[in-house]
Protein backbone atom coordinates (compact mmCIF):
# COMPACT_ATOMS: atom_id res chain seq x y z
CA UNK A 1 0.00 0.00 0.00
CA UNK A 2 1.20 3.51 -0.67
CA UNK A 3 0.80 6.18 1.97
CA UNK A 4 -2.51 7.52 0.68
CA UNK A 5 -3.95 4.02 0.66
CA UNK A 6 -2.69 3.47 4.18
CA UNK A 7 -4.36 6.66 5.38
CA UNK A 8 -7.61 5.76 3.61
CA UNK A 9 -7.53 2.37 5.27
CA UNK A 10 -7.26 4.06 8.69
CA UNK A 11 -10.09 6.43 7.80
CA UNK A 12 -12.24 3.46 6.88
CA UNK A 13 -11.45 1.76 10.19
CA UNK A 14 -12.31 4.93 12.08
CA UNK A 15 -15.50 5.39 10.11
CA UNK A 16 -16.65 1.86 10.91
CA UNK A 17 -16.54 2.78 14.62
CA UNK A 18 -15.76 -0.80 15.63
CA UNK A 19 -12.82 0.55 17.65
CA UNK A 20 -15.33 1.79 20.22
CA UNK A 21 -15.74 -1.61 21.82
CA UNK A 22 -12.99 -3.58 20.16
CA UNK A 23 -9.59 -2.86 21.65
CA UNK A 24 -7.82 -4.95 19.04
CA UNK A 25 -9.11 -2.66 16.29
CA UNK A 26 -8.26 0.41 18.35
CA UNK A 27 -4.71 -0.93 18.73
CA UNK A 28 -4.57 -1.58 15.00
CA UNK A 29 -5.57 2.02 14.28
CA UNK A 30 -3.03 3.40 16.73
CA UNK A 31 -0.26 1.26 15.24
CA UNK A 32 -1.19 2.22 11.68
CA UNK A 33 -1.17 5.92 12.57
CA UNK A 34 2.17 5.62 14.31
CA UNK A 35 3.61 3.88 11.24
CA UNK A 36 2.63 6.87 9.14
CA UNK A 37 4.85 9.08 11.25
CA UNK A 38 8.09 7.17 10.82
CA UNK A 39 10.58 7.13 7.98
CA UNK A 40 10.62 4.54 5.20
CA UNK A 41 14.05 3.40 6.33
CA UNK A 42 12.81 2.76 9.86
CA UNK A 43 9.79 0.95 8.49
CA UNK A 44 12.00 -1.36 6.45
CA UNK A 45 13.95 -2.13 9.62
CA UNK A 46 10.71 -2.97 11.41
CA UNK A 47 9.57 -5.14 8.49
CA UNK A 48 12.86 -7.04 8.65
CA UNK A 49 12.48 -7.52 12.39
CA UNK A 50 15.58 -5.48 13.16
CA UNK A 51 13.66 -3.20 15.48
CA UNK A 52 10.18 -2.83 16.88
CA UNK A 53 7.54 -0.16 16.84
CA UNK A 54 7.74 1.26 20.31
CA UNK A 55 5.84 3.88 22.30
CA UNK A 56 2.67 3.86 20.24
CA UNK A 57 0.47 6.71 21.48
CA UNK A 58 -3.20 6.14 22.03
CA UNK A 59 -4.49 8.53 19.40
CA UNK A 60 -8.06 7.55 20.18
CA UNK A 61 -7.82 8.88 23.72
CA UNK A 62 -5.15 11.59 23.61
CA UNK A 63 -5.74 14.99 22.08
CA UNK A 64 -2.08 15.79 22.66
CA UNK A 65 -1.06 12.81 20.56
CA UNK A 66 -3.36 13.95 17.76
CA UNK A 67 -2.08 17.51 18.10
CA UNK A 68 1.36 16.08 17.38
CA UNK A 69 0.10 14.86 13.99
CA UNK A 70 -0.93 18.31 12.81
CA UNK A 71 0.92 19.47 9.74
CA UNK A 72 2.36 22.94 9.51
CA UNK A 73 -0.03 25.42 7.97
CA UNK A 74 -3.16 23.64 9.13
CA UNK A 75 -5.32 24.90 11.94
CA UNK A 76 -8.08 23.17 13.85
CA UNK A 77 -11.37 24.90 13.31
CA UNK A 78 -15.07 24.30 13.80
CA UNK A 79 -15.96 21.45 16.00
CA UNK A 80 -19.69 20.96 16.12
CA UNK A 81 -20.61 18.62 18.88
CA UNK A 82 -24.28 19.62 18.88
CA UNK A 83 -26.06 17.67 21.60
CA UNK A 84 -23.13 15.53 22.64
CA UNK A 85 -24.30 12.63 20.53
CA UNK A 86 -21.49 13.07 18.11
CA UNK A 87 -18.63 15.19 16.93
CA UNK A 88 -17.42 16.82 13.77
CA UNK A 89 -13.99 18.24 13.48
CA UNK A 90 -12.32 20.29 10.84
CA UNK A 91 -8.99 21.65 9.81
CA UNK A 92 -8.40 24.72 7.76
CA UNK A 93 -5.55 25.78 5.57
CA UNK A 94 -5.84 29.35 4.31
CA UNK A 95 -8.50 29.16 1.60
CA UNK A 96 -10.38 25.97 2.35
CA UNK A 97 -11.47 23.59 5.05
CA UNK A 98 -11.49 19.84 5.50
CA UNK A 99 -13.98 18.33 7.85
CA UNK A 100 -13.79 14.99 9.49
CA UNK A 101 -16.56 12.66 8.40
CA UNK A 102 -18.92 15.24 6.95
CA UNK A 103 -18.50 17.88 4.33
CA UNK A 104 -19.95 20.82 6.22
CA UNK A 105 -19.78 21.95 9.83
CA UNK A 106 -23.47 22.66 10.07
CA UNK A 107 -24.68 19.21 9.14
CA UNK A 108 -25.24 17.51 12.47
CA UNK A 109 -27.83 15.14 11.05
CA UNK A 110 -25.16 13.28 9.13
CA UNK A 111 -23.33 10.42 10.86
CA UNK A 112 -20.99 11.73 13.53
CA UNK A 113 -18.09 10.36 15.46
CA UNK A 114 -18.72 9.29 19.00
CA UNK A 115 -15.73 11.06 20.44
CA UNK A 116 -13.90 14.31 19.89
CA UNK A 117 -10.69 12.32 19.59
CA UNK A 118 -11.90 10.17 16.72
CA UNK A 119 -13.34 13.13 14.84
CA UNK A 120 -10.13 15.08 15.24
CA UNK A 121 -7.95 12.14 14.26
CA UNK A 122 -10.10 11.62 11.17
CA UNK A 123 -9.82 15.28 10.22
CA UNK A 124 -6.08 15.48 10.74
CA UNK A 125 -5.60 12.38 8.59
CA UNK A 126 -7.67 14.03 5.87
CA UNK A 127 -5.13 16.85 5.80
CA UNK A 128 -2.40 14.23 5.37
CA UNK A 129 -4.26 12.72 2.44
CA UNK A 130 -4.60 16.15 0.90
CA UNK A 131 -0.91 16.88 1.30
CA UNK A 132 0.12 13.49 -0.08
CA UNK A 133 -2.09 14.02 -3.13
CA UNK A 134 -0.62 17.47 -3.64
CA UNK A 135 2.88 16.02 -3.40
CA UNK A 136 2.03 13.31 -5.92
CA UNK A 137 0.56 15.88 -8.33
CA UNK A 138 3.80 17.81 -8.22
CA UNK B 1 -8.78 34.19 51.18
CA UNK B 2 -10.94 34.60 48.12
CA UNK B 3 -13.90 32.58 47.02
CA UNK B 4 -13.67 30.17 44.13
CA UNK B 5 -15.29 32.45 41.57
CA UNK B 6 -12.85 35.19 42.47
CA UNK B 7 -9.94 32.75 42.15
CA UNK B 8 -11.07 31.67 38.71
CA UNK B 9 -11.53 35.27 37.60
CA UNK B 10 -7.94 35.96 38.66
CA UNK B 11 -6.76 33.12 36.42
CA UNK B 12 -8.82 34.45 33.52
CA UNK B 13 -7.27 37.87 33.98
CA UNK B 14 -3.81 36.33 33.90
CA UNK B 15 -4.60 34.42 30.70
CA UNK B 16 -6.00 37.59 29.09
CA UNK B 17 -2.84 39.46 30.06
CA UNK B 18 -0.80 37.26 27.69
CA UNK B 19 2.31 37.62 29.85
CA UNK B 20 2.42 33.82 29.92
CA UNK B 21 3.31 33.79 26.21
CA UNK B 22 6.92 34.73 26.89
CA UNK B 23 7.15 34.52 30.67
CA UNK B 24 7.34 30.96 31.95
CA UNK B 25 6.94 32.07 35.56
CA UNK B 26 3.52 33.51 34.77
CA UNK B 27 2.60 30.37 32.83
CA UNK B 28 3.67 28.27 35.81
CA UNK B 29 1.55 30.36 38.12
CA UNK B 30 -1.50 30.00 35.88
CA UNK B 31 -1.00 26.24 35.79
CA UNK B 32 -0.64 26.07 39.57
CA UNK B 33 -3.70 28.21 40.15
CA UNK B 34 -5.81 26.11 37.78
CA UNK B 35 -4.69 22.94 39.48
CA UNK B 36 -5.45 24.36 42.91
CA UNK B 37 -8.86 25.63 41.83
CA UNK B 38 -9.72 22.25 40.31
CA UNK B 39 -8.88 20.54 43.54
CA UNK B 40 -10.86 23.05 45.52
CA UNK B 41 -7.74 24.23 47.26
CA UNK B 42 -6.74 27.74 48.06
CA UNK B 43 -3.35 29.02 47.06
CA UNK B 44 -1.14 30.34 49.79
CA UNK B 45 1.10 33.30 49.13
CA UNK B 46 1.46 32.73 45.41
CA UNK B 47 3.15 36.10 45.01
CA UNK B 48 6.22 35.01 46.89
CA UNK B 49 6.61 31.90 44.76
CA UNK B 50 6.39 33.59 41.37
CA UNK B 51 9.19 32.25 39.22
CA UNK B 52 9.47 29.09 41.25
CA UNK B 53 7.75 26.07 39.73
CA UNK B 54 7.60 24.24 43.03
CA UNK B 55 4.34 25.73 44.17
CA UNK B 56 2.54 24.92 47.35
CA UNK B 57 -1.02 25.22 48.34
CA UNK B 58 -3.14 24.45 51.33
CA UNK B 59 -6.62 23.18 51.81
CA UNK B 60 -9.38 25.51 52.83
CA UNK B 61 -8.80 24.87 56.49
CA UNK B 62 -5.00 24.92 56.08
CA UNK B 63 -4.66 21.54 57.76
CA UNK B 64 -2.01 20.36 55.38
CA UNK B 65 0.22 21.58 52.60
CA UNK B 66 1.05 19.64 49.48
CA UNK B 67 3.02 20.14 46.35
CA UNK B 68 1.21 21.10 43.19
CA UNK B 69 1.92 18.75 40.28
CA UNK B 70 3.36 20.42 37.22
CA UNK B 71 0.39 19.95 34.93
CA UNK B 72 0.76 22.26 31.97
CA UNK B 73 -2.73 23.34 31.03
CA UNK B 74 -1.34 25.90 28.60
CA UNK B 75 0.27 23.23 26.44
CA UNK B 76 -1.75 20.05 26.99
CA UNK B 77 -5.18 19.52 25.47
CA UNK B 78 -5.47 16.30 27.46
CA UNK B 79 -4.99 18.25 30.69
CA UNK B 80 -7.67 20.74 29.64
CA UNK B 81 -9.99 17.93 28.60
CA UNK B 82 -9.61 16.63 32.14
CA UNK B 83 -10.98 19.92 33.47
CA UNK B 84 -14.24 19.68 31.57
CA UNK B 85 -17.20 19.53 33.92
CA UNK B 86 -19.99 17.04 33.54
CA UNK B 87 -22.96 18.69 31.91
CA UNK B 88 -20.92 20.93 29.63
CA UNK B 89 -20.05 20.20 26.02
CA UNK B 90 -17.19 21.49 23.97
CA UNK B 91 -18.96 23.07 21.03
CA UNK B 92 -16.54 24.77 18.72
CA UNK B 93 -13.15 26.21 18.07
CA UNK B 94 -12.60 28.98 15.59
CA UNK B 95 -9.37 30.29 14.20
CA UNK B 96 -8.82 33.62 12.53
CA UNK B 97 -6.12 33.06 9.91
CA UNK B 98 -5.19 36.73 9.63
CA UNK B 99 -5.34 37.80 13.27
CA UNK B 100 -4.02 34.34 14.20
CA UNK B 101 -6.12 33.90 17.29
CA UNK B 102 -8.52 31.30 18.58
CA UNK B 103 -11.95 31.33 20.19
CA UNK B 104 -13.36 28.28 21.98
CA UNK B 105 -16.99 27.66 22.86
CA UNK B 106 -18.65 25.49 25.48
CA UNK B 107 -22.32 25.06 26.29
CA UNK B 108 -24.33 23.61 29.10
CA UNK B 109 -26.28 20.51 28.13
CA UNK B 110 -29.27 22.06 29.89
CA UNK B 111 -29.00 25.02 27.54
CA UNK B 112 -28.90 22.89 24.42
CA UNK B 113 -32.39 22.75 22.97
CA UNK B 114 -33.50 20.18 20.40
CA UNK B 115 -35.19 22.09 17.56
CA UNK B 116 -36.75 18.92 16.32
CA UNK B 117 -35.24 19.05 12.85
CA UNK B 118 -32.06 17.30 13.81
CA UNK B 119 -30.46 20.55 14.86
CA UNK B 120 -29.82 21.98 18.28
CA UNK B 121 -30.02 25.53 19.49
CA UNK B 122 -27.60 26.65 22.16
CA UNK B 123 -28.81 29.20 24.66
CA UNK B 124 -26.14 31.26 26.39
CA UNK B 125 -23.09 29.73 24.77
CA UNK B 126 -19.87 30.29 26.68
CA UNK B 127 -17.12 31.83 24.57
CA UNK B 128 -13.50 32.44 25.34
CA UNK B 129 -11.77 35.69 24.51
CA UNK B 130 -9.67 35.71 21.35
CA UNK B 131 -6.36 34.19 22.40
CA UNK B 132 -3.15 33.29 20.58
CA UNK B 133 -3.25 29.52 21.14
CA UNK B 134 -5.85 26.80 20.92
CA UNK B 135 -4.91 25.68 24.42
CA UNK B 136 -5.36 29.11 25.98
CA UNK B 137 -8.73 29.65 24.32
CA UNK B 138 -9.99 26.28 25.39
CA UNK B 139 -8.67 26.63 28.94
CA UNK B 140 -10.30 30.05 29.20
CA UNK B 141 -13.67 28.70 28.04
CA UNK B 142 -13.47 25.73 30.41
CA UNK B 143 -12.80 28.07 33.31
CA UNK B 144 -15.82 30.14 32.31
CA UNK B 145 -17.94 27.00 32.62
CA UNK B 146 -16.59 26.61 36.17
CA UNK B 147 -17.76 30.12 37.02
CA UNK B 148 -21.13 29.35 35.46
CA UNK B 149 -21.36 26.20 37.55
CA UNK B 150 -20.23 27.93 40.76
CA UNK B 151 -22.76 30.72 40.27
CA UNK B 152 -25.50 28.19 39.66
CA UNK B 153 -24.47 26.29 42.80
CA UNK B 154 -24.52 29.50 44.81
CA UNK B 155 -28.02 30.31 43.56
CA UNK B 156 -29.36 26.94 44.60
CA UNK B 157 -27.88 27.11 48.11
Amino acid sequence: MNKIQEIRHILTMLDAQEWVDNQAIANKINRAVKLLTISNEKRREIDRGLTGLYAIPNYLTSLDAIKGLEREGWYPIVYAISNGAGCIMGYQASMFSMYGKVDAPDSPTKPLFLTEHAARLYAVLLTWTYEEEQNNDE
Amino acid sequence: MTNKIEEIRQILTMIEGLDWVDNQAVADEINARVWCADNDLHIVDMGSTLGNTDYYCATNNHDHVESVPKTNYLTSLDAIKGLEREGFLFQSLNYHPIKKDFCAEYASVQNTVDRGDGRFEIINPIYSKLLPTEHAARLYAVLLTWIYEEERNNETK
